[in-house]
């Protein structure tokens, strides 16, 4: 990957538009941590691959390209959030802060749905992306001890909405 | 991190999305858009930027750990929790400087009328822990607390996190006249979530908690009890639930806690003599109404009181200030309006009102963009 970095870095679009399709699951995993429709997900990754391309030649460290991605994904995944919250009716806004209409029926799905709007990008940031608590406060700028509290929060949210049967191990 | 932990919830994270045509499209359309453009040869004289590179998220992970136990052994813990935890914790800051010492407090604090408090009795036994308030420090908006948890038992090793403890508590913040504001799970609100610090041995934790309140000044006490303290263990229990009413079930893993459980109560004289506040009366606006009316610092932050013009919403906009050296502070808590003086320079600093969606392009690695998107900025000494 650090060589198709350092290529896109140059501007070379086949290793950039490469360097985005590696990363296109993740991407889209996160604007789903945000959004329910497909179009704002499409919205959104098109304007981060956009913005990527334009400022990758600014990039620090080729080992940190996709904490880079994500981030700029998350800061345009906020924009169109608040945006979108200007702009809807009261119904509207009831409408669109709705958890449970995503695309597919798929367990990400069911399993984001069960999640507070504020957990759902932590989840996938934690247990997804394995990042750690300390990279995910640096990358949503939110402090760490709140991300863990939110996790720890996430997590008995779900343990109250499952009808449970216990297994023997 | 165990293999066993949240192994379900990992392998639902990491499932693959399928295909969407609509969002196929999308892709290729600015593929094509990226191929249209011309190459642009760009001198890249640009001034380096401040950046967080994740090896050095991880090394500042890596810092949290036990402290060699001979070491610890060997020293006093109570006293000097402060001391060894404060540069540690995510809210970094020079506690011990202002700390009170419980085992042996100042004067001002014995004298405080109706305090019956004795160092003893920041002591207490409930089941198998034996927890111990060693110092505490307030500013006007947070109680800091440090503390020592003694187990009878030991510790179990096969924890999730070494490296904090998660905590319920409930009480009340007492107004003079005896008046209070009650906090907890009852009440909806939970000041505190967790302790941070590590293990110097197998049957002790020593931490700091972080307690949030506005206007701690306007308090005279602080009565709470701990109800419990718990950790997230590497085992668990193979479960198998619904997923809401879709029929659909999921195996998951459990993950066993390990809680205890009892009732520690304490109670901290405040006395507002020692909260430090400063504030700079600033009452400057631009012809567009933006503008600042003060600037409030205390021991561990400090914020600005911002001026919006009538018709505007406030939630529209985000203040940054940066320190006498041109960066950005960092927020103190989970309220961005708040920021972090430790190890900083704020002989002067420049605060700036910015538009939220300009804000949320200027901010960490693009935070020099903000004084040209600023729709107010100004310098102000506080000396």
């Amino acid at each position: 990957m650090e060589r198709l970095v350092r290529r896109a870095m140059h501007k070379d679009t086949e290793s950039f538009i490469q360097l985005i399709e590696e990363n296109r699951q993740s991407m889209m995993k996160v604007a789903y941590g945000f959004f329910t429709e497909e179009e704002d997900v499409a919205d959104v990754i098109q304007q981060t691959i956009l913005n990527a391309f334009e400022h990758i030649g600014e990039l620090r460290k080729v080992s940190y390209f996709k904490t880079w991605l994500i981030r700029i994904l998350i800061n345009n995944c906020n924009q169109l959030y608040n945006s979108k919250k200007h702009t809807l009716s009261e119904d509207q806004i009831m409408e669109y802060g709705k958890p449970d209409t995503y695309p597919v029926d798929n367990e990400f799905f069911q399993l984001l749905s069960m999640l507070q709007p504020d957990d759902r990008i932590i989840f996938y940031l934690y247990f997804g992306e394995e990042y750690t608590t300390k990279e995910i406060s640096r990358i949503l700028e939110i402090k760490e001890s709140t991300i863990r509290s939110r996790i720890h929060r996430g997590k008995e949210h779900l343990r109250k909405h499952l009808h449970r049967e216990e297994w023997a191990l | 991190m165990n293999q066993h932990i949240e192994y379900e919830l990992k392998n639902i994270m990491k499932t693959d999305l399928p295909e969407s045509a609509f969002i196929n499209q999308r892709l290729q359309e600015t593929y094509q858009q990226l191929n249209s453009q011309k190459k642009h040869n760009h001198s890249r004289g640009f001034a380096i930027k401040a950046a967080v590179s994740v090896a050095a998220c991880l090394l500042l992970v890596m810092i949290w750990g036990i402290q060699n136990p001979t070491l610890a052994a060997q020293l006093p813990l109570i006293g000097r929790i402060f001391q060894q935890l404060e540069q540690e914790v995510s809210y970094p800051g020079d506690y011990s400087e202002h700390a009170i010492d419980l085992q042996t407090p100042p004067i001002s604090i014995t004298d405080v009328e109706d305090s019956t408090q004795s160092a003893s009795t920041y002591r207490q036994e409930s089941g198998d822990l034996t927890v111990t308030l060693s110092e505490v420090t307030y500013d006007s908006n947070a109680l800091y607390l440090a503390i020592l948890i003694e187990n009878k038992n030991e510790f179990p090793k096969n924890v999730q996190a070494k490296s904090f403890l998660y905590l319920t508590c409930q009480g009340s913040m007492v107004y003079p006249d005896g008046t209070m504001d009650n906090f907890g799970e009852a009440y909806g609100n939970m000041p505190a979530y967790m302790a941070e610090g590590n293990f110097p041995d197998s049957h002790t934790f020593q931490g700091l908690i972080q307690f949030e309140w506005d206007h701690i000044s306007d308090y005279s006490f602080c009565n709470f009890t701990f109800l419990s303290f718990e950790q997230e263990l590497q085992t668990g229990t193979k479960m198998t639930g619904e997923l809401g009413n879709s029929g659909e079930f999921v195996e998951y893993i459990e993950n066993d806690r390990n809680i205890y459980e009892g009732e520690w109560s304490f109670e901290i004289p405040i006395d507002s003599s020692l909260i430090t506040q400063k504030e700079t009366l600033i009452n400057d606006c631009n012809e567009t109404g933006f503008g600042i009316e003060k600037i409030v610092v205390n021991d561990y932050e400090l914020y600005a009181v911002p001026i919006y013009p009538n018709e505007e919403n406030e939630m529209d906009y985000i203040v940054s200030i940066w320190d006498a050296n041109g960066v950005p502070l960092d927020s103190h808590g989970d309220d961005f309006t708040r920021f972090s003086t430790h190890g900083r320079d704020i002989s002067s600093i420049t605060v700036y009102i910015l538009d939220y969606y300009d804000y949320m392009n200027c901010k960490g690695e693009n935070y020099k963009k903000q004084p040209q998107k600023a729709i107010y900025q100004q310098t102000i000494s506080l000396n």
